[in-house]
């Protein structure tokens, strides 16, 4: 049989401000001092780590973090992740900077394995694909794709075992 | 080639398979081994991500099913792929033949894979992406979603494309059975 | 189809297909394959050394066309020789869309052409595939073609489907320019029209170009593929039904009239003028095709110019197409604005012929999806595989070999017949080209054992895991004579390669060029593989033969690609050349000289083939 995943057990308990509809899961990692703070109705997969060790973190409304992401802000300025983004699997979201495999900030969507250098800011519905290019979106789906996402996070709901009271205090 | 493991890393199961115990399995009881399959450390399969449509029913859920003869590298994640159908949205199994081999930190959301398939590393197979028998896809592509790779395709780039075919002799050099061997 | 040798995954192993030679109509000797692949170097060569006569030479320009990775090549039973991807006939079997998979019969293809006619399209952007998102509330269209890597959807260009059902023939209906239904349906309007109406309205028109005037505001716009395309059909169908009536088919008159239609269209294919080509054409006597090509650069190609610089300030650099995008598209757009999506281009299963005897080398199953083959005679079934490492397990480094050290390799041989073979590998001392490798095989005659497949299984799991072991052990094969290690069906042997020192990269000979070009770093050793062996004469000659054995020979070519030679110089040898050039191991100073005196002319060639071979790859 396949072994127990370990239980993660933060070294530092950050201060969290969890919101109450969120669905986190046991084995997500919360570390830092900074604060974090999650918004209402967002998913965070098994095995995600948000380090708020220099910066706070603030994840909106209707994302999904993923497993094996790392979220973590270089600077104490912090990160912000906006409403409906979905961090995609292996990712890495350093502020609004670098990131790993899918990303999807806002109304932007980075292309798997694509890559967002520091300082850069990305405007509003920028797709990044294939190896760096870049294009303005203007496929008009965005307000079926925030549809799709919130109807993702309902089922999700279903299926992550959520336990935020292991990373309240 | 993978080097020589130490002994006790990995738990053999009846069938053969041998799995990491630094791999990272959720949701086990729906994910079927077909046998002789190595899971190595690090390695994600989501087996929790099952089909939502009956809410509540736990057992009978099939993730993710994977043949004979396959090997998951390092840091490798399967998970089923998802989307919304008549207004509700599901996760859908994923099924892997035999001779599959991906590779260290390849991401794969397919909904099927053939037999004799070698995914190099850093890949990213794309939700609900049909992959037939005997392809290769060299490092670093990125499968759109809901993409068909026909048989006998050597597959690169970002999204990726057929960039060949493979030679007749594809299946014999995508076999598996000595890697397996050598774990 | 040529071998990257220069891509650096070494080492690789390639085989010479002997077809490079002759695409031999009758089976080849087996006992001569692979002679020199350029003769004009050879020239040079066979006076200096004789034996080295037929050494296959991998820098050779055409050694490109003639190496294959053994997965690669196939074998024909009839002739006993390797056939390539170069010497085989391919067949059709099938045409699939590789999208959907279904399979399309040939009849549709000459009718529909090469592309799917479902709902397989790839994205003009990026060519991922496209898929059909509804975008109404629910289920509900209209319906759009969405890319779900970049996201570019056919609203982008202002296209709906009303069904998310054969799209193919709703875009074809939507992307129909209203100029192309009056040309379906008023059929000529058309340039072409005066020369195939008929034979009494041909010669009156030529004088009368007015037919459609340059200022014509339709002629203004360009022609899309579809539009000419349809033209030229049914102008030729017309003609083609015509020909037996007027005096076309006899006239030599008419055919030149033709023949200076067809250049005078290929010049202008992608102007408007089109129709002006009927007034230069009216000339037609003898200077009437210079006339049209004169028409030709009059035409306002400044408007347009200046139209499309319009626009270029409209929609900004990123509204451009890219060259793939452009070329991928059949009426190469310049604005991303005028992509279409492209449907699915279909591909194939094919079986393939020995050219030289026509006998079937591969049949695959015809259904699309389906891998198996009813036929597969693969070379690696019959020829002994080459493979090749390092033999200190710890070095994987194949890109920097350090100059005149010794380095030594394990070439391993694997028998896969099931009758033990002899093999006799030969190298020449010094591998060809300027900076040649000096090249030792430990033990170049061995036996290699049969591939006894029944016990496979069984002895695989006790063989394999003591090899490890049996290695250390066997530490005497580095003796001159003996084999380093062997198996069941595989022996593997020492070979010892000194690499060259060779000029730093930039330092120039006297001719200005470069006294080491890339290619010189690597070293590729060709080795010759003979294998004897003897099995059962085959039953079906009367079956008398159950105890007669026949001895078999078979020869070929191998390239061996070890690695690339580092740019540094062995740390002693830095410091001398520093001092002076003459400092540098007298190996060299020969070679060079050989090099520069000894082929004179050649060498001027050899490097023109260099540039052949990088313009190949």
């Amino acid at each position: 049989m396949p072994p127990k995943p370990r239980t993660s057990e933060a070294v530092t308990k950050p201060p969290t401000i969890l919101a109450s509809s969120i669905v986190i899961a046991e084995t997500a990692a919360l570390t830092g001092t900074f604060p974090i703070k999650i918004g209402a109705n967002t998913v965070i997969h098994p095995r995600a780590k948000l380090t708020s060790a220099h910066g706070p973190i603030t994840i909106g409304e209707y994302c999904i973090i993923c497993e094996r992401t790392q979220i973590s802000p270089p600077d104490a300025e912090g990160l912000v992740i906006g409403d409906g983004t979905v961090v995609e699997v292996n990712a890495l979201v350093e502020g609004s900077v670098g990131a790993g495999s899918v990303v999807e900030v806002g109304n932007c969507k980075l292309g798997p394995l694509t890559k967002v250098l520091e300082g850069e800011v990305i405007e509003d519905n920028t797709v990044i694909f294939g190896s760096g290019q870049r294009r303005i979106d203007a496929s008009g789906t965005m307000d079926a794709r925030r549809r799709l996402l919130e109807r993702h996070i309902e089922s999700l709901r279903i299926l992550i075992p959520s336990n935020p009271s292991k990373f309240m205090n | 080639m993978p080097p020589k493991q130490t002994k006790g890393e990995y738990i053999e199961t009846d069938t053969g398979n041998k799995v990491s115990r630094k791999s990272v399995i959720l949701g086990s009881q729906n994910i079927i081994l077909g046998g002789k399959t190595v899971i190595q450390a690090d390695c994600t399969i989501r087996g929790d991500l099952r089909r939502t449509v009956a809410p509540g029913q736990h057992s009978g859920n099939v993730a993710i099913a994977v043949g004979r003869y396959c090997f998951l590298s390092r840091s490798s994640v399967l998970r089923p792929p998802g989307r919304t159908h008549q207004k509700t949205f599901s996760y859908y199994p994923m099924k892997i033949g035999d001779h599959v081999f991906v590779g260290e930190g390849s991401v794969v959301e397919a909904a099927l894979i053939g037999s004799y398939v070698h995914i190099a590393k850093d890949c990213v197979i794309g939700k609900f992406a049909i992959i037939k028998d005997c392809v290769r896809i060299e490092e670093g592509t990125v499968i759109a979603p809901n993409t068909v790779i026909p048989s006998f395709s050597l597959v690169s780039g970002r999204p990726g494309v057929v960039i060949d075919e493979l030679p007749e002799t594809a299946q014999e050099g995508l076999e598996l059975k000595n890697i397996y061997r050598m774990i | 189809m040529a071998p990257h040798l220069t891509t650096y995954s070494f080492p690789t192993v390639h085989i010479s297909c002997p077809c490079d030679e002759s695409i031999a109509i009758t089976p080849k000797s087996p006992t001569k394959p692979g002679a020199p692949a350029a003769p004009e170097e050879d020239l040079d060569e066979s006076e200096e050394e004789e034996e080295e006569e037929e050494t296959f030479d991998p820098r050779a320009p055409r050694s490109n066309f003639s190496l294959f990775p053994l997965d690669n090549l196939l074998y024909c039973e009839d002739c006993k020789q390797i056939r390539c991807p170069r010497c085989v006939h391919d067949e059709i079997v099938c045409f699939f869309c590789p999208n959907c998979l279904f399979e399309v019969a040939s009849s549709t293809v000459k009718t529909d052409g090469n592309r799917c006619t479902r709902n397989c399209f790839s994205c003009p952007i990026c060519f991922a595939s496209l898929v059909v998102a509804p975008t109404g509330e629910g289920q509900a269209g209209p319906y759009i073609l969405l890319c779900n890597h970049c996201l570019w959807s056919s609203a982008e260009i202002g296209i709906e489907f009303e069904k998310p059902t054969s799209i193919t023939t709703q875009l074809a209906e939507k992307l129909k320019p209203p100029a192309l239904a009056r040309a379906t349906t008023v059929s000529f309007t058309s340039p072409l029209s005066p020369v195939s109406a008929s034979s009494e309205s041909y010669f009156p028109s030529m004088g009368a170009p007015t037919i459609i005037t340059p200022d014509d505001e339709e002629d203004k716009k360009e022609l899309s593929p579809e539009e000419r395309f349809l033209r030229l059909k049914a102008h030729y169908a017309q003609q083609r039904a015509g020909a037996g009536t007027d005096e076309y088919g006899s006239s030599p008159g008419a055919l030149s009239r033709l023949m200076g239609l067809y250049s005078g269209l290929g010049s202008g294919s992608r102007s408007r003028s089109f129709g002006r080509g009927i007034g230069g054409f009216s000339n037609v006597g003898g200077k009437g095709k210079l006339e049209w090509t004169e028409w030709d650069t009059v035409k306002e190609i400044r408007d347009d110019e200046e139209e499309l610089i319009e626009r270029i300030k409209e929609v900004g650099f990123l509204g451009t197409t890219n060259k793939e995008q452009r070329i991928a598209q059949n009426h190469q757009p310049r604005f991303i604005r005028d992509l279409r999506p492209l449907a699915a281009l279909l591909r194939t299963k094919r079986s393939k012929r020995c050219r030289a005897c026509r006998h079937i080398l591969v049949k695959p199953e015809s259904k699309p999806t389906n891998i198996r083959f009813r036929i597969k005679l693969v070379a690696m079934n019959y020829i002994p595989a080459l493979s090749i490492s390092r033999l200190d397990p710890t070095a994987f480094n194949y890109i920097a070999l350090t100059p005149l050290s010794t380095h030594q390799f394990l070439l391993t041989i694997t028998n896969p017949l099931f009758d033990p073979i002899n093999v006799t590998l030969a190298t020449p001392a010094k591998t060809p080209g300027r900076y040649p490798s000096t090249v030792t095989i430990l033990c170049p005659t061995f036996e290699v054992g049969a591939n006894t497949e029944v016990w496979e299984e069984a002895l695989q799991t006790i063989a394999n895991q003591p090899a490890a072991t049996i290695k250390k052990g066997r530490k005497t094969g580095m003796l001159i004579g003996t084999v380093w290690d062997l198996g069941r069906n595989w022996t593997t042997v020492v070979i010892e390669v000194v690499p060259p020192l060779l000029p730093l990269p930039g330092e120039l000979g006297e001719d200005g060029n470069e006294l080491a070009t890339e290619d010189d770093r690597l070293v590729q050793i060709p080795v010759s593989v003979r294998v004897v062996y003897e099995t059962d004469l085959e039953r079906d000659d009367g079956g008398l033969g159950k105890e007669a054995k026949e001895k078999r020979e078979h020869t070929y070519w191998s390239v061996l690609g070890l690695g690339r030679i580092s740019e540094k110089m062995p740390t002693k040898t830095v410091e001398d050349a520093a001092g002076s050039s003459a400092a540098r191991p007298m190996s060299l100073v020969s070679v060079a000289g050989k090099g520069v005196v000894g082929r004179g002319g050649a060498g001027e060639e050899a490097s023109g083939g260099r540039v052949n071979r990088h313009s190949v790859r």
